[in-house]
């Protein structure tokens, strides 16, 4: 499925949670995972967990 | 007197330091008033019952008539809750116990099988909906499609459910665990229900699409429609007034951390109010004793020591304990391949003997879930090197299915040559297209050509692993096992 982090659109496996897509976003900007993650919203500037469910489409912005 | 005082100073802090709603509606002799408190995705988060189960009393010595509601996913999440003899029934209990009225239907009500969902919408004291999801014809659930409830004051509120599906048409879940129900579209399907309000004064949705999705759904109905959409499954933190094309969304993140206060106020000329405030619950404080001593119980429960296998050969290596975890993982996914990263495995040595639930969590504390592809022999060959060089935090990766020869330099820093051979020994057929799985930690951070990106069981590994050792009951000796040879070693 595809989902967008802070404007860039990923595909990511299906059923991915927030966690997932914020890793795949590192990853393919070739930066390491930070750990812990930091927090991210919503396209509606809602703060979602990081075990959230993503469907195709979902909208992240990292807050860093 | 002393609970009297401390529920009152707690609705006090509830309904005082928590709120963010700025439109809150003053409420006149002729209205009439709802209100209800809803949760979403307690993804068996047991253990902050108590204090929630504090907050309702507290809320109910206000708001008598108070309905409490879920926006579904009440399961997983918990092994206490997931490996109970009958898996989530605690959930469940303490869902009554604490008197929950409503819940939709998320996709993880399904994950203990179908039987066990069946039996949990038996013993619930509260409805289940769901409106796009049609029932085994030969199993007996008690879900329904919608409910109009009758307030003390005369309020008639409809409720209608939907759940988020995949491209396959399916909620995200074990496939497995689907048999004999299919599923419509639920932005189809919500328009099929907006009769209701016809013979009911508020109309709500209590879904489990996430949030970006009701919102999408709210845009695709007539203005006036819908007065409500509480709902669930991207745990999405509401905190501000959400409305959209005139109706109010909520959600409360997840596990309990949070509920949503929501009034609803209908005037008599029928025009509608409302208001939300996004309350606290995980904080430390005061708990209801009842609940405390329930969760206790399930807390003491000896299921995570039970024995559900022996080893008969210790595991003297990590790398030992890596190619056990893969054949779990291929067995799992029923699979030709699996890989499992060597961070995804917590330790190094595993004494002979009994495995309980609780040594798997041990080796696999992570809960990442089992994720499948379908991949040719040069992605595969893709991904391996992939995780070698990309993140670096794996280098070698544990294979069931198929053997990896590493050439690399001297180092360890650079990857040379990656040959791969059946576990026959024989030349592996690199233009073939096999099934493949790996954990979701792993195909996140894997960043690598590919046609297929991917499905997710639904299923943890550590749970995959539990279940296969349930019907194994004797771990093979793995003392003797090597599929990587680095360096020709």
């Amino acid at each position: 499925m595809k989902v967008t982090v802070n404007r860039i659109e990923l595909m990511i496996f299906q059923g991915a949670t927030v966690a997932d897509a914020m890793r795949a976003y590192y990853t393919q900007k070739k930066e390491k995972v930070p750990s812990p993650l930091p927090e991210a919203e919503d396209a509606y500037g809602n703060s979602v967990a990081h075990d959230g469910a993503l469907t195709d489409g979902s909208h992240l912005i990292i807050k860093e | 007197m002393k609970n009297r005082v401390l529920l009152a100073l707690f609705v006090l802090f509830a309904l005082t330091s928590c709120g963010t709603s700025k439109n809150v509606t003053q409420k006149t002799v002729t209205d009439r008033e709802i209100v209800i408190l809803a949760v979403n995705d307690i993804h068996a988060n047991i253990d902050n019952f108590p204090r929630f189960a504090f907050m309702v009393d507290s809320l109910r010595a206000i708001y008598p008539d108070m309905l409490l509601v879920s926006g579904g996913d009440n399961q997983t999440g918990n092994p206490i809750n997931d490996q109970y003899q009958e898996k989530g029934r605690p959930t469940i209990e303490l869902m009554n116990a604490v008197g929950f009225d409503l819940s939709a239907v998320g996709n993880h009500e399904f994950d203990h099988g179908a039987e066990n969902f069946e039996k949990h919408t038996q013993i619930a004291k509260f409805d289940f909906l769901c409106a796009n999801m049609n029932l085994p014809k030969d199993m007996n659930f008690k879900v329904k499609p919608y409910k109009i409830v009758t307030m003390k004051n005369g309020l008639k509120v409809g409720f209608v459910s939907l759940l988020d599906l995949n491209p396959n048409n399916q909620p995200a879940c074990h496939p497995d665990h689907l048999t004999g129900f299919s599923f419509t579209d639920p932005y189809k399907t919500a328009p099929k229900y907006l009769y209701l309000k016809d013979s009911a004064d508020l109309l709500i949705f209590l879904n489990h699409l996430g949030f970006e999705n009701d919102v999408k759904l709210a845009n695709s109905l007539p203005e006036g429609t819908v007065d409500l959409i509480i709902g669930g499954h991207s745990h999405t933190k509401v905190d501000k007034d959400q409305i959209h094309n005139g109706i109010m969304i909520t959600q409360a993140d997840s596990k309990l951390k949070y509920a949503t206060l929501i009034n609803l106020i209908v005037k008599p000329d029928g025009q509608v109010s409302r208001s939300m405030k996004l309350l606290t619950v995980d904080r430390k404080g005061n708990e209801q004793a009842a609940t405390r001593s329930m969760v206790d119980k399930y807390n003491d429960n000896p299921v995570m020591k039970e024995v559900i296998a022996n080893a008969p050969f210790e595991f003297r290596s990590k790398d030992e304990l890596g190619y056990w975890m893969a054949d779990a993982l291929k067995a799992t996914a029923k699979t030709q391949i699996a890989f499992i990263n060597k961070g995804g495995v917590r330790i190094n040595h595993l004494a002979a003997g009994d495995i309980s639930r609780k040594t798997i969590f041990t080796i696999d504390p992570f809960g990442n879930q089992v994720v499948t592809l379908n991949l040719t022999g040069h992605e595969i060959k893709a991904f391996i090197t992939n995780m070698f060089g990309g993140q670096g935090y794996y280098k070698i990766m544990y294979p069931s299915g198929l053997h990896l020869k590493y050439t690399v330099s001297e180092d360890d820093s650079k990857l040379i040559n990656l040959e791969f051979l059946n576990e026959d020994g024989t030349p592996f057929d690199m233009d073939k297209t096999y099934s493949v799985a790996t954990n979701s930690y792993v195909i996140a951070t894997a960043d690598f050509q590919r046609k297929d990106p991917g499905k997710t069981l639904s299923i943890t590994t550590a749970e995959g692993c539990i279940n296969w050792l349930m019907e194994e009951k004797t771990v093979k000796n793995y003392q003797n096992v090597k599929r990587v040879f680095v360096n020709n070693k």
